[in-house]
């Protein structure tokens, strides 16, 4: 199997020709395990590498590495946690999502967001800075939800139910990544203070 | 196909879940099963409904296992934990139940102690690696005490039994757990709101175990 990474030009065709890109992948859903190569691991990587410098210049190589990985394993757990339970929540409104629809809505929903984290780059001494990042982080991943409406119609899913089945994914998504954040975090920070 | 409790503190697991146990057919065997579908909103009203009847009960049976786990150093929280949510099975079949039920899990002691054993364990070294092991560790295992509970296996059949039924429903539970801790944080965020979302959420799950296992 030929695996391409992904492109600047095919995450522009995302953002700027958002129904057109979801039409033509949507037809023909790349496997879960492509994606996970080409789209997944590159994009979200973008977080690690952002924590990772940061880290490095306000702490140490030892910090900048355990949380960089920690953060990798955050999105990289976010992302299979939404793409699991996306046709589980469907079904509560009787609509149904195949798998393979529900990894590459999941790839394409997320990919505003792993393009924000860069901004994690900015380090918290700059409280004011930092917040505004963190502002446009979340501000910049609502467009996902934007996508996911997007697959919605390429998908036929029922108009009645779109904006509920949207509400259902997006409380879904904030609690499992509340709750897995706060996990890679505290496991993180025990294990650099068992370390240090 | 339903649990029955003849006398109290004799617990008769479903018969359909305790030859799954004896067998290891259903539960454990690798053959296809058909994906079931939870209905949150269903499933959160009945065990409401469950749950107003007789809130009293529910609520001193969920202190009284928890303290009993905590003056054990957490030793017998387990086994506490299975009779409670025996407890919870009746009260969903319309029994009146009594906090004295709780005490009910302990002849299962030696399974619902290696249970919750292995269990955490796997849960802390698993997440030592960057916490997803232990988080998929911690939701394929997470219905090994019900099967402690409700279809009397032993320890590792019950784990076993926990991940057969996880995996063929895995989005499903995954939702379903979420909307536990989803519910139990905000219970805890008006302090006392566990002592309801604590109970009505063990009977949610207990009733999902119910309709998943029935699959």
């Amino acid at each position: 199997m030929k695996w391409v990474f992904v492109t600047p030009g095919e995450i522009w065709a995302l953002l700027r020709q958002t129904q057109a890109f979801l039409t033509d992948r949507l037809d023909d859903p790349d496997a879960p395990r492509t994606l996970i190569v080409t789209f997944v691991a590159p994009l979200a990587a973008i977080n690690c590498i952002a924590v990772f410098v940061r880290s490095l210049i306000v702490e140490s190589l030892l910090a900048g590495f355990i949380l960089g990985i920690g953060t990798f394993a955050l999105q990289l757990g976010v992302w299979l946690s939404l793409a699991i339970i996306l046709p589980a929540i469907a079904r509560q409104f009787h609509t149904t999502i195949e798998d393979d629809h529900s990894f590459a809505l999941a790839t394409y929903a997320s990919v505003p967001m792993w393009l924000a984290t860069i901004l994690f780059v900015i380090p918290d001494d700059y409280w004011l800075v930092s917040l505004w990042a963190r502002l446009a982080i979340f501000g910049v991943s609502t467009f996902g939800l934007f996508i996911l409406q997007r697959g919605f119609v390429v998908l036929d899913v029922r108009p009645d139910v779109r904006t509920p089945l949207l509400v259902s994914i997006a409380i879904a998504y904030a609690a499992g990544y509340a709750l897995l954040s706060m996990l890679v975090g505290l496991t993180a920070h025990i294990l650099l203070y068992i370390l240090t | 196909m339903e649990g029955e409790c003849s006398t109290k503190g004799i617990y008769k697991p479903t018969r359909m879940l305790n030859n799954a146990a004896t067998s290891g057919a259903s539960m454990t065997d690798s053959s296809p099963q058909s994906r079931t579908d939870l209905e949150l909103a269903a499933l959160f009203s009945k065990a409401w409904g469950v749950f107003r009847r007789q809130p009293g009960a529910l609520i001193r049976g969920f202190l009284a296992a928890i303290a009993g786990g905590v003056l054990t150093l957490g030793f017998a929280m387990a086994p506490l934990m299975v009779g409670y949510i025996r407890m919870l099975d009746r009260a969903s079949r319309d029994e009146t139940v009594d906090v004295s039920e709780v005490l009910d899990g302990m002849p299962t002691f030696v399974p619902a102690f290696l249970v919750a054993l292995i269990t955490t364990s796997a849960v802390v070294i698993g997440s030592i690696f960057v916490v997803l092991p232990g988080v998929v560790v911690a939701v394929v295992w997470c219905f090994a005490l019900w099967f402690v509970a409700l279809a009397e296996q032993a320890a590792w059949p019950s784990l076993r039994s926990s991940w057969s039924l996880v995996r063929h429903n895995l989005g499903s539970v995954l939702l379903l757990l979420l909307a536990i801790a989803l519910a139990n944080f905000i219970g805890s965020l008006l302090i006392v709101g566990i002592l309801v979302t604590g109970p009505l959420t063990l009977l949610v799950a207990t009733l999902a175990f119910r309709e998943l296992s029935a699959s």
